[in-house]
């Protein structure tokens, strides 16, 4: 794969910004991972419940489609964060909606496809990424290329970082979480990150 | 799995790398690296799923805000109920004030959040929302109108009329307000107080930063009879959370009196902002709050035209007395204040009486208690100075020394002329801490001529050092007492030589063995110790009580 098949995010948004569909559609292919994790901590931390955030992820998107115009910035950091901010009034939203219409099922694990639902309201998909995030991310700065390497790890191996960084759990919740012991949720998190540096490794 | 030992302290170094990031410290990363260098990847790695990580805790969820967090931190501007939040005005007490917009009625409105902390128990929940739906049932045009109460995802709110403009603390700070302006606004603010005390409602928390001015300058009382809901009975006055701001607080509402609390409180605020009007700062303000309620409970504050002399007697005389000590010493309503604001306005004859010589001396003594005490006590030593000598005359037909009389006279006559000057050098705000220290260095040379003129050691005068470092605590600070008590033994080694060299003849009166002194010396770094530690003991209040009052 050459250079100019994995492009720096700056050069995506310079290429979305003349019009380029094609470096539009992978741009915000690039940063779906990125967003899956920012939501759904964002979400789980606030409601502390387990949370399908695929469709806040995908509504997110959607608006940042549309006032693609809006955004004024260059370089990755501010792209990023103005997607978290999109993303930080759906959020809201979807958690105001959750205590207006489910306050008496705090505490219990249900998934919020409902909630959910009504906040995507059958858009259909932005765009299908040109290339998958694992090819791309060589190139990437680092919050992007962590995510990205995150998401091809084994399932527990992502829930123990899910948990322990990205939500701030400590050790003992974790191990509630994930029903096992708490050395054994420490040994896994440290193969976890072991595991998850090898894969960043290469490139460093 | 079988942990390595290794494996087990890298878990624990990583481990507590990562609870410092998440805990918002600066990790020893350096440190760290320069003992295990292969950890840099790790390390890198955590700082990048920590900037992944979501910001810590959310307002919108009760319950999951960190302590001590304000009740809102989000994006704005932001939907609130039937409100959508615009922008932050200002952060107080009780919690934060958003510029909002009622989306039905299309208006412009001020919310304020409620901190949940100090709407601890349902007991408080339940008193908030009576107050403030008391508060919402006053209609007038000098009072801020409160449209709604109510509670959105477990944020408490009250939402009221928007004043487009300034309060009266950022226009007295902007500039001077000349004195017809200051007459006519406080006559408006004493009526609409008036209003609500009609209604049954006392402000309780009145100053400058409560009344808002608009476009045409005219006054709006805001923020009133919501103090009472944070006050009494409960653990949130123990911290002293909402006490009241200090500097206008009455004296009865800074002793915690609290079934004393009434429309005569409110009267107090008033003749304090007034005060600060006219002379551009409040009757009382310390740097810290206890200082400030020492002299709101005990003081008379100077005196307005000393700070102003263009104040006219009659508006100086309405000021005082509005700021009486005693409740029933003020007018009997904000309305009678009112009336006698606008009589000075229109040039008539005031209600307000000057006060009668008892009245004034009683209040010299409290405006300026340095001076006044000092005073007495020379007075009191030189009047039983007169009568023991007049006594041993009549007894014993002792006659008088009538020149050891005049010097005395003499040296106490300077003492008292030297206090009246510093007394006026620390009431200027500049030289107030040096004239503090001259003060007291003059005391102690000055006691140590009427010594020198008297019998040295071998008189019982000698008790004024240890009077000196006493008294020296009632300023307050540690230091001063440090630099009394030292002021005091030199002057008393300076005694001792006098007594050993200059004059041998003082020796008839006691025995020349040092234990005397050496004890005296010691009693007075022991004396100067134990006052200095009673000072530091209030200070650390104080400033426990200054962290609580924001």
């Amino acid at each position: 794969m050459g250079d100019a098949e994995r492009p720096k995010v700056s050069e995506l948004i310079e290429r979305a910004r003349r019009g380029d569909a094609e470096g539009r559609d992978r741009l915000f292919g690039l940063c779906r991972t990125y967003l899956g994790y920012v939501a759904r901590c964002q979400v789980e931390s606030w409601l502390r419940v387990k949370v399908d955030a695929s469709d806040l992820v995908q509504q997110t998107l959607l608006e940042a489609h549309r006032d693609f115009s809006g955004f004024q910035g260059t370089c990755e950091k501010e792209w990023l964060a103005w997607l978290r901010k999109i993303l930080a009034h759906n959020a809201a939203d979807f958690v105001r909606r959750y205590h207006g219409t489910a306050k008496r099922q705090t505490g219990r694990e249900v998934p919020f496809r409902d909630a959910a639902d009504s906040l995507s309201r059958g858009a259909p998909e932005p765009a299908a990424p040109g290339a998958t995030p694992s090819q791309e991310f060589f190139r990437l700065d680092t919050e992007l290329r962590v995510t990205a390497a995150l998401a091809e790890l084994p399932p527990d191996y992502q829930e123990v970082i899910v948990l322990r960084n990205l939500q701030r759990l400590p050790f003992n919740d974790v191990a509630e979480r994930m029903h096992r012991s708490r050395p054994a949720v420490q040994m896994l998190w440290m193969r976890a990150i072991k595991k998850l540096q090898e894969a960043l490794g290469d490139d460093q | 799995m079988n942990a390595s030992p290794d494996d087990q302290d890298v878990l624990s170094l990583l481990d507590d790398y990562l609870a410092r990031l998440q805990a918002g410290e600066a990790p020893a990363r350096e440190i760290l690296l320069r003992e295990r260098p292969e950890l840099a990847a790790a390390l890198n790695l955590l700082d990048a799923l920590e900037s992944v990580a979501p910001p810590a805790g959310d307002p919108l969820v009760p319950g999951s805000e960190p302590a001590g967090s304000q009740p809102a931190l989000g994006e704005l501007p932001r939907p609130f109920g039937q409100y959508e939040l615009l922008s932050e005005i200002g952060r107080g007490g009780m919690g934060v004030v958003y510029k909002a917009r009622q989306v039905g009625l299309d208006r412009t409105v001020a919310i304020k959040m409620i901190l949940a902390s100090h709407l601890a128990s349902s007991e408080h929940v339940r008193r908030f929302h009576a107050e403030a739906k008391a508060a919402a049932r006053v209609e007038h045009s000098n009072i801020v109108h409160i449209h709604d109460v109510g509670q959105i995802h477990g944020q408490h709110y009250f939402a009221m009329e928007y004043v487009e403009g300034e309060s009266l603390a950022q226009r007295i700070a902007r500039e001077p307000v000349d004195l017809d302006t200051a007459v006519r606004l406080l006559a408006t603010v004493a009526r609409a107080v008036d209003h609500l005390h009609q209604q049954g409602i006392v402000h309780r928390d009145l100053k400058p930063l409560n009344i808002l001015l608009d476009a045409a300058a005219q006054p709006h009382v805001t923020d009133f009879g919501l103090a009472k809901v944070f006050t009494p009975d409960s653990e949130i006055t123990a911290t002293g959370v909402i006490a009241g701001s200090p500097p206008y607080m009455a004296p009865e509402q800074a002793a915690g009196r609290s079934s004393d609390v009434g429309p005569a409180t409110d009267i107090y605020s008033l003749g304090a902002i007034l005060y600060e009007l006219l002379t551009g700062r409040p009757p009382f303000r310390r740097e810290n709050p206890l200082d400030t309620l020492m002299e709101v409970l005990s003081r008379e504050p100077i005196l307005p035209r000393r700070l102003n002399p263009r104040v006219p007697r009659g508006l100086e005389l309405i000021c005082l007395k509005c700021l009486a000590k005693s409740p029933g010493d003020r007018y009997p309503s904000a309305g009678a204040l009112a009336d006698d604001l606008e009589r000075f306005a229109r040039g008539e004859a005031l209600e307000v009486r000057p006060p009668h010589v008892g009245q004034r001396l009683w209040s010299w003594t409290r405006r300026q208690p340095a001076l006044a005490s000092r005073f007495a006590a020379l007075g009191l030593f030189y009047a039983a100075f007169v009568v023991v000598d007049a006594l041993k005359y009549l007894l014993r037909q002792i006659p008088p020394d009538w020149q050891f009389h005049e010097r005395i006279a003499v040296l106490l006559g300077i003492w008292g002329t030297v206090s009246i000057v510093c007394q006026r050098l620390h009431d200027s705000q500049r030289w107030s801490i040096p004239a503090r220290f001259v003060w007291g260095t003059l005391d102690s040379l000055l006691l140590l001529a009427v010594l020198r003129a008297a019998d040295g050691l071998a008189s019982p005068l000698v008790v004024g050092y240890p009077l000196l470092i006493v008294a020296s605590g009632l300023w307050f600070r540690v230091r001063f007492v440090w630099f009394m008590t030292l002021l005091s033994l030199i002057s008393y080694v300076i005694l001792m030589i006098d007594f050993h060299y200059w004059r041998p003849e003082l020796q008839q009166a006691f025995d020349t063995d040092p234990d005397r002194h050496v004890i005296n010396l010691i009693a007075l770094v022991l004396l100067g110790l134990a006052v200095a530690y009673l000072v530091h003991r209030l200070r650390t209040l104080s400033s426990f009580y200054r962290r609580q009052v924001p």
